[in-house]
């Protein structure tokens, strides 16, 4: 029996490591972390139906990325933080220790700002489909 | 022998003909079903579904329309992202496209 990939650790393991988010002093989380005064990137997997294949081996994964500025980075510091992980999806196609990337799709790029801070905090959401097998 | 040429206008065609109209109301209930099982609701505006279906001129629209829709579908800094409606329409077996 051949499990998946773990989507989520996959693609937030290489964010993580990526040498231009890392420079940015992003973090890559889950859930929104206990301290929001630095920016951060919330990885969430909304889907993961079976590919063409039946062998349910190359998997379209479907995520969407929160892009957040922290409380002093505003729309700037947002958009940089979603640029750059767009650069980053574009070309993370290659072998990693969870699973192998073929290819990846920019879906959707829009400034969401979080009403649940006062005032509003800037916000990216990128959505994008990541086909990966083990 | 005649060689085909297709109508590039063809969909606007329809939809200005109103022939659209119902197939896309079929896709959206079907979406809808989907959606219905997936929604985490968020501040509703009815005690019955969240969404709806609405029609105009301008096509056939799928409508979270509770209060809190907004952050049912994207998420905020309290909340995942259910994604009710995108992910409905996978559910549904459509192809989603997001602009």
């Amino acid at each position: 029996m051949a499990l998946i990939p773990d989507g989520e650790r996959l693609v937030s393991r290489y964010l993580r490591e990526h040498a231009a988010i890392d420079a940015l002093g992003a973090r890559v989380v889950g859930k929104t972390p206990d301290s929001t005064s630095t920016s951060w990137v919330r990885v969430t997997q909304l889907d993961a139906g079976q590919g063409p294949s039946p062998s349910d081996r190359l998997v379209p994964f479907y995520f969407q990325f929160d892009c957040y500025a922290g409380a002093e980075g505003g729309q700037p510091e947002a958009n940089t933080l979603g640029r750059t992980i767009r650069a980053a999806l574009t070309e993370m196609s290659g072998t990693y220790a969870d699973g192998t990337v073929s290819g990846a799709k920019i879906n959707g790029d829009g400034r969401i700002p979080d009403g649940d801070f006062e005032p509003a905090r800037e916000r990216r959401v990128l959505t994008a489909t990541v086909w990966a097998h083990a | 022998m005649g060689l085909y040429v297709p109508n590039p206008n063809f969909e606007n065609e329809l939809s200005e003909d109103g022939d659209l109209d119902e197939p896309l109301v079929d896709a959206a209930e079907s979406v809808k079903g989907e959606a219905e099982g997936i929604v985490h609701r968020i501040m509703p505006r009815t005690a019955t579904s969240a969404f709806e279906i609405q029609t105009d001129d301008d096509g056939v629209f799928l409508v979270n329309t509770d209060y809190g829709g907004h952050i049912a579908e994207f998420g905020s800094a309290n909340s995942p992202p259910y994604a009710p409606l995108r992910r409905g329409v996978m559910a549904a077996g459509l192809r989603l496209e997001e602009n």
